[in-house]
């Protein structure tokens, strides 16, 4: 942050004021704290209150990438109020989340956009808590269930890891003819293949597969995307008070 | 409709002069004037539509009137044909009427036009889409994007802080 902050020195500032249209200027003082600015809006064309409709509707794996299209855009996405609507229009999205632990005392985590595949590392979590130390050094294959109360079965996910460090995310699918489509698992999840599909009606799909080196699975989770925040922060209990 | 009660008209003025008549089967799904269709046929009224033109109540009309199952073809017919400007048209117009079903359906097609699923465009792709201009000075752009680049999300936090910071 320091360093950024003597990027961000005076010089930069002067530049950027002329970049600046005399308007916006006027108005720096009212934007610094909402960015709410007449005349740029979200779409052109559109009055903000029909664009932030569609919006809502982009997945939000895009945010990261629509962010910087403009000020109004990046207040937009980081606006609760667009959250909210997400809510009422049901386009909320469920990201998995995982800790992995690299070494001692160093913990990665990294979330899963279902929809996309996409992988995105999250921020370093140096103080974590371990919510059972029972579970450090757990060998071979680890497997959580990931079904929350309201989940159905369509929505399942389990998150497993195998000898060769292989972390690899499944999905159950509800599947009308489960011999047509097979399971797409590979040679290293053959050997478990009979455990996965316990039910003919249930295919696993291996949505993602990701290689997190030696790093041990510490903690996975799904959640659903309902602030901008929850993004980044996979579960707050995990962060109190460290030891 | 039950084909025994005559049907009625209901006659608009769109926001181009034109008067346009449309069958009480459809007036009846556009949610704001719903209520007055009794009166407004009683009366002979004509009811102004001050944003909503011809074509794009042809549109909206049009789409009334085909079953559920067809409007998304109706809808991608539009698309290939139509820049989002005629989309632009046909949200505010279902939004001003409320046909709850069309504003769902529009947006949804706007945002597949912003962004297909599994192909995430950068920043400048949205802006052509959308026809619009970065107004971030470019350095402040140019650190965004540095962010993002090696921060991942992380640079959302950092952005937050970058940009107040500028602009303050």
């Amino acid at each position: 942050m320091g360093a950024f902050f003597s990027l961000a020195g005076p010089k930069r500032m002067t530049i950027d004021y002329n970049k600046v249209s005399q308007n916006e200027t006027c108005k720096r003082q009212r934007m610094s704290s909402s960015f709410s600015e007449e005349g740029a809006r979200l779409i052109p064309s559109l009055p903000d209150e029909l664009s932030i409709q569609i919006v809502a509707r982009l997945p939000r794996i895009s945010y990261f990438n629509v962010k910087l299209v403009s000020r109004k855009w990046m207040a937009t996405v980081m606006s609760p109020e667009l959250y909210k609507l997400r809510k009422e229009l049901g386009t909320t999205e469920e990201w998995v989340y995982l800790l992995t632990k690299v070494e001692e005392d160093k913990l990665l985590s990294h979330a899963l956009d279902p929809l996309t595949r996409k992988w995105q590392r999250l921020p370093m979590m140096p103080n974590v808590v371990y919510e059972d130390e029972s579970r450090k050094g757990f060998p071979g294959r680890w497997m959580w269930n990931m079904a929350g109360p309201s989940i159905n079965i369509s929505e399942l996910h389990v998150i497993t890891k195998d000898a060769n460090h292989r972390v690899a995310v499944l999905r159950a699918d509800s599947c009308s003819s489960p011999s047509s489509s097979a399971p797409l698992f590979d040679g290293s999840l053959n050997e478990h293949s009979d455990l996965m599909t316990e039910s003919d009606a249930v295919v696993w799909r291996v949505i993602a597969t990701r290689d997190f080196g030696s790093a041990e699975l510490r903690y996975a989770k799904a959640q659903k995307i309902i602030k901008h925040s929850d993004a980044f922060m996979p579960k707050v209990s995990l962060l109190e008070k460290p030891q | 409709m039950s084909s025994s009660k005559k049907s009625r008209i209901v006659k608009f003025k769109t926001s181009d002069d034109k008067t346009f008549e449309v069958e009480e089967a459809v007036a009846v799904q556009f949610e704001t004037i719903k209520s007055m269709i009794d009166y407004v046929c009683a009366n002979d009224c004509t009811i102004p539509l001050p944003n909503v033109n011809a074509k794009t109540l042809a549109m909206v009309v049009e789409w009334c009137k085909k079953h559920a199952d067809e409007r998304d073809q109706l809808m991608e017919v539009d698309v290939d044909e139509a820049p989002g400007a005629v989309l632009y048209d046909l949200l505010v117009a279902a939004t001003y009427l409320r046909v709850e079903d069309l504003i769902h359906r529009v947006s949804q097609r706007v945002s597949k036009m912003v962004i297909e699923i599994g192909k995430l465009p950068e920043e400048e792709d949205v802006r052509k889409t959308i026809n619009i201009k970065s107004d971030f000075p470019p350095q402040v752009e140019e650190e965004l994007r540095k962010l993002r680049r090696t921060l991942g999300p992380l640079s959302d936090v950092l952005v937050l802080f970058v940009s107040s910071g500028l602009l303050e």
